[in-house]
């Protein structure tokens, strides 16, 4: 009898091992990786067939990463990404579109619909859904609470004022928390053109149209806007070293050197795991033109792989994170992101979050619908790169504004025409 | 004895094959491959297009391609004069066969042991203008903190500072091993007529040093030329283009921009370049050896 029993318990050990299905996930940053396994532990419990291993790959490097996996024909069966990548791979996607009006028992135009709009753009056209949403961002600037109460300063909405501050008021707050704290620079800003882009954008100016035509020189103020923003370093007012060798803007920001922090809803999940939630709360943008923040997101694809019982796995693995009363709300409880589909309340379990989230919603809902689609272009990704390294060109007085938009017009008509 | 010649010959190229086939695979093929590329646009993801010499106009009027070989000789020509100076002092210090010599040895041939990767990331942040320990110090003697890698002329500074110290330990060793073979007579005999140490040095070590200078020489200008990962772990080629050297400059085109065709049209370049360097370190090798300095 007990060989029996150990014979039976071996044999179903082997034959589990060899009829699951192990699947791959690649995701573009460690922290929401960190997310992903717990996620993906919840499912595998529910679906012992099947295992999912999920591997991350820093942020800087991915689209390298992506394109030399797909190019070697061995895509991952599930691809976590965001909202500047997700364009440039939509042609190695699966079209989940039918297999979301299977198992939510929705069209795939009804299903886009039930996301919020900024989310929407980056999901295909048509009847075609390339990933399935797993949460939005979207931009604001987080301050340090006591540097700001230190100064005497009142921060919109939640440190007793309503309204954004003006630019010039904005520029006046940075110089007076950085004198009275006595701290090296006010403000950091990730090295980023999405971040120059979200500032940019409170000029109302954009740099290219929704079909990736480059039009930031139709715009009077361009230039202007230009060096107001290398100004804000060459006062010392940002830290050189964020934008001219690549240090971290977390690491200033949470390490004090920085009272202001230029960024967006992702702190949220960033002051959790750094353990400084209590220490800084996000703010308004500063109107300039107008005030808002413009968003973009995570997103969960299932590449074409060739393999049919992998890509079934995937899919609905997928489907299953798609689904609100299912894996998606589980989550993002966890990410502590904004949900992507609207009317979707989260009882986060933290009141923190709830408040901090609202903030975020006002800034998203103010966003023009351009803020999103001109950046949902192959043509924007493409030219990422260029505008970064050109302003920091601008900030060591190698480039002038006008010498910037005449490059990036034309590398975007280099990168069109290829294209 | 022509059959017994016929076996060698037939040998010697057995045991070439694996060799031979490795250098092809790796070194022959790739070449071929980037020079066809070069005539193509290919950004990985969608078809190649032939673009005949596109590429090549195009590299021609790229300013930031040109100011990355002049980064590329400036780097090599800070970086070789001061690995050569270092490692000879080192080398002149260290050349007896004591334990301190020997553990001193060990100590400064540790860098060159240590993955590029990992040296770069370390010395990125001693370097930090907010959180390095260079500055940390700096600063808790009164002075202002240094922009180590924020200001274009010093970044470059430091980041040869960075490749002296990898490649000092190595060359020192070279100097340790061409010193060692000086015949002990020359100094005795020097002694006699009554030479200071600075003209033993000058007239017997340095000149019987010849061969040995100019591997250390030849070594450092390859290392440098081709340096990539310190310039990438430690400043991605910033503040703007000030330390994007060519290799690095060729990768971004390559994989942050995509440009896979016009990145294979600046390696040839860069590779065009990098032999016409060789073929003169060579020229001048062998003008030395056959003007009988050596």
């Amino acid at each position: 009898m007990k060989r029996l029993l150990t014979f039976t318990l071996v044999f179903l050990m082997i034959a589990g091992s060899i009829f699951s299905v192990k699947l791959t996930m690649y995701s573009s940053d460690e922290s929401k990786a960190r997310v992903l396994r717990q996620v993906v532990e919840l499912y595998e419990k529910d679906h012992p067939d099947v295992s999912i291993e999920v591997v991350a790959f820093p942020y800087a490097n991915y689209m390298q990463k992506m394109s030399l996996v797909f190019l070697g024909g061995n895509p991952p069966d599930l691809l976590e990404t965001t909202a500047t990548y997700l364009p440039q791979m939509t042609q190695f996607m699966k079209n989940l579109g039918p297999d979301i009006q299977k198992s939510l028992g929705l069209t795939p135009q009804q299903y886009k619909d039930s996301t919020y709009d900024v989310v929407k753009v980056y999901l295909g056209e048509g009847d075609v859904v390339h990933a399935i949403p797993l949460h939005f961002t979207t931009y604001s600037v987080w301050i340090n609470k006591a540097m700001f109460d230190k100064a005497g300063i009142k921060y919109p909405p939640l440190g007793g004022r309503e309204e954004p501050w003006t630019w010039e008021e904005f520029k006046d707050i940075l110089r007076k928390v950085k004198e009275v704290n006595k701290i090296p620079y006010a403000m950091s800003i990730e090295y980023s053109a999405d971040k120059f882009f979200s500032y940019l954008a409170l000029w109302n100016i954009t740099v290219l149209d929704e079909e990736g035509n480059f039009v930031m020189d139709q715009y009077e103020n361009a230039e202007k806007a230009i060096e107001e923003f290398v100004n804000l370093f060459k006062e010392g007012l940002v830290p050189l070293a964020e934008w001219l060798s690549g240090e971290s803007h977390t690491n200033n920001f949470f390490g004090g050197i920085t009272a202001v922090d230029w960024a967006g809803s992702w702190m949220s999940r960033e002051s959790f795991n750094a353990g400084k939630q209590n220490e800084v709360s996000p703010a308004y943008v500063p109107v300039i033109e107008d005030w808002f923040g413009i968003s973009g997101g995570g997103f969960l694809a299932v590449p074409k792989t060739g393999n049919a019982e992998k890509e079934k796995a995937a899919t609905e693995f997928a489907m299953w994170l798609a689904n609100k009363d299912t894996g998606y709300t589980e989550y993002i409880k966890r990410s502590r992101d904004l949900s992507a589909y609207k009317d979707h309340t989260i009882d986060y379990g933290e009141p923190l979050l709830e408040t901090w989230a609202e903030v975020h919603q006002v800034l998203a809902e103010r966003a023009p619908a351009w803020s999103t689609t001109v950046r949902a272009t192959a043509v924007w990704s493409r030219i990422t790169d260029t505008i970064r390294k050109d302003i920091a060109l601008g900030i060591t007085g190698q480039m002038t504004p006008k010498q910037m938009i005449q490059h990036w017009k034309s590398e975007a008509e280099r990168v069109k025409e290829e294209l | 004895m022509y059959l017994k010649e016929l076996k060698i010959v037939k040998n010697r190229f057995i045991f070439t094959i694996p060799a031979f086939v490795f250098h092809f695979l790796f070194y022959i093929l790739p070449i071929i491959l980037m020079i066809v590329l070069s005539f193509f646009s290919w950004d990985l993801l969608s078809p190649m297009k032939y673009v005949g010499l596109r590429n090549f106009s195009q590299l021609m009027k790229d300013k930031w391609f040109w100011n990355s070989i002049i980064v590329s000789f400036k780097y090599t020509f800070l970086a070789v004069p001061i690995i050569f100076v270092v490692s000879l002092i080192l080398g002149v210090l260290l050349q007896e066969e004591d334990r301190f010599s020997k553990i001193m040895r060990v100590f400064f041939y540790w860098p060159y042991m240590i993955p590029m990767v990992a040296a770069g990331t370390m010395w990125k942040w001693l370097f930090s203008r907010n959180f390095g320990l260079v500055n940390y110090i700096i600063t808790s003697m009164g002075f202002k903190p240094v922009d180590w890698l924020d200001n274009p002329t010093l970044a470059l500074f430091t980041i040869v500072l960075v490749q002296v110290w990898v490649l000092a330990g190595f060359m020192m060793m070279l100097f340790i091993v061409g010193l060692q073979a000086i015949p002990e007579e020359f100094y005795e005999a020097a002694s006699i007529d009554g030479a200071t140490k600075f003209q033993k040095f000058w007239y017997i070590t340095l000149p019987l040093l010849k061969n040995t200078n100019i591997s250390v020489i030849t070594l450092s200008i390859a290392n440098c030329f081709r340096n990539f990962t310190i310039a990438y772990i430690m400043t991605t080629g910033g503040p703007g283009y000030a330390t994007t050297v060519a290799p690095l400059y060729v990768y971004q085109k390559a994989f942050t921009d995509f440009r896979l065709g016009y990145a294979s049209a600046g390696s040839l370049i860069v590779l065009l370049i990098s032999f016409v360097i060789a073929y003169t370190v060579r020229k001048v090798q062998e003008r030395e050896i056959e003007g009988g300095k050596i």
